[in-house]
């Protein structure tokens, strides 16, 4: 008897895991205004919410210590070199280490603006639970899309266009 | 301690998965069973369940009781150094909770205990925790397979080497809220957010 309940919570365990690939994917809360950016630099000019209206963009919390984060780092690469349509790319580096952070960052040729969230408290207003997450916004500012987990380029100029 | 599987923290397990799958993840999640009981935002047990035991040496060799934390709020996590995903999130997401509540944050005990008897020894818990930022803000516990096993099975939790890289670990990532009586309070999944912490540590040191 005592196998059989030991089994099931086991059962339960690869259930949760399987719950949680499940929602790995996009969408979620939008439509409401985005939450402030750190003002701490990791790399480009300081960026607030405020240089980001007027324009689609996309914030991507990230972490070098995440694998998934590596993943995504080549497509992000790209699009922060041509986001098009006038759109603006920001990363967001979430409770890490700064020269973890400096050495993915070259790693990576990460060329658009970068802020640091060393607490985690700007990502914690954001309200995601995984990375790397992107918040995509529309040019007031808005939330429009949020992707969860890696991306590709395209993904990111989909939601982009449809920020417009 | 006991090398039995105590059925009722197996139960409460499975009840709290079922009830976190049947809310979809919410940070919202509530769960109160009685009127006027406490809200949590994660997943509750109901009734709470005295804690399993646990004593392990944590990596600077000296011995840890869980039982020393009565009176706090308590976390309890299942994790391994080199775990390339979930592991540094749930440590991240704590430490932002932690950030976030202040002052507060001295009421609550973080223990994490080791999935990995090969891979955590003491230099790469230390370096896990440096580079985490979390040395001397929780304690990690590590021992020998047969110590560690025993300890995985009174909690519920499972571990072994995942199949597709030997170097990894399958494990169940969860994490245990024990209020100040040293009941298994609440539980949240691996993709918890720091809110849920912040709002349920205040009522897990009341209880």
């Amino acid at each position: 008897m005592r196998r059989a309940v030991y089994a099931l919570a086991a059962l339960a365990v690869v259930g949760l895991i399987a719950f949680e690939v499940a929602t790995a994917g996009n969408g979620g809360d939008t439509g409401h205004p985005a939450p402030e950016l750190p003002a701490k630099v990791l790399q480009g000019p300081p960026m607030r919410l405020a240089d980001l209206r007027g324009h689609p963009a996309v914030i991507d919390f990230w972490a070098s210590w995440c694998e998934p984060c590596r993943e995504e780092a080549p497509e992000i690469a790209r699009l922060g070199r041509n986001p098009g349509g006038g759109a603006k790319v920001v990363g967001i580096d979430y409770t890490d280490r700064e020269d973890s952070a400096r050495a993915f960052l070259e790693r990576y040729g990460w060329t658009f603006p970068v802020l640091s969230d060393p607490d985690g408290i700007y990502g914690a207003h954001f309200g995601f639970s995984g990375l790397p997450t992107a918040i995509v916004l529309d040019s007031r500012g808005n939330v429009s899309a949020v992707l969860r987990g890696p991306q590709h380029v395209a993904d990111f100029r989909q939601a982009l266009k449809q920020a417009g | 301690m006991t090398h039995d599987l105590r059925p009722p923290l197996a139960l409460l397990t499975l009840l709290a998965i079922v009830a976190l799958a049947g809310c979809g993840g919410s940070s919202s999640n509530s769960t109160a069973t009685a009127e006027g009981a406490a809200q949590f935002s994660g997943a509750e047990a109901s009734p709470p369940q005295e804690e399993a035991p646990l004593k392990l040496d944590n990596y600077l060799g000296e011995p840890v009781d869980l039982r020393e934390f009565r009176g706090k709020a308590v976390l309890v996590t299942f994790i391994y150094t080199h775990c390339p995903d979930v592991c540094p999130l749930i440590v991240s997401h704590i430490k932002t909770a932690l950030a976030l509540l202040g002052p507060k944050a001295k009421d609550v005990q973080v223990v994490a205990v080791s999935t990995d008897p090969r891979g955590d020894n003491r230099g790469t818990v230390a370096k896990f925790l440096r580079e985490h930022g979390m040395t001397g803000r929780m304690q990690y516990l590590i021992g020998s397979r047969g110590e560690l096993g025993r300890v995985w099975k009174s909690w519920s939790i499972v571990s072994k080497p995942a199949r597709t890289n030997r170097d990894l670990v399958e494990h169940s990532a969860l994490i245990y809220g024990i209020g100040a009586d040293g009941k298994v309070t609440t539980l949240y999944p691996a993709n918890f957010k720091p809110s849920q912490l912040v709002h349920d540590v205040p009522l897990l040191a009341q209880e």
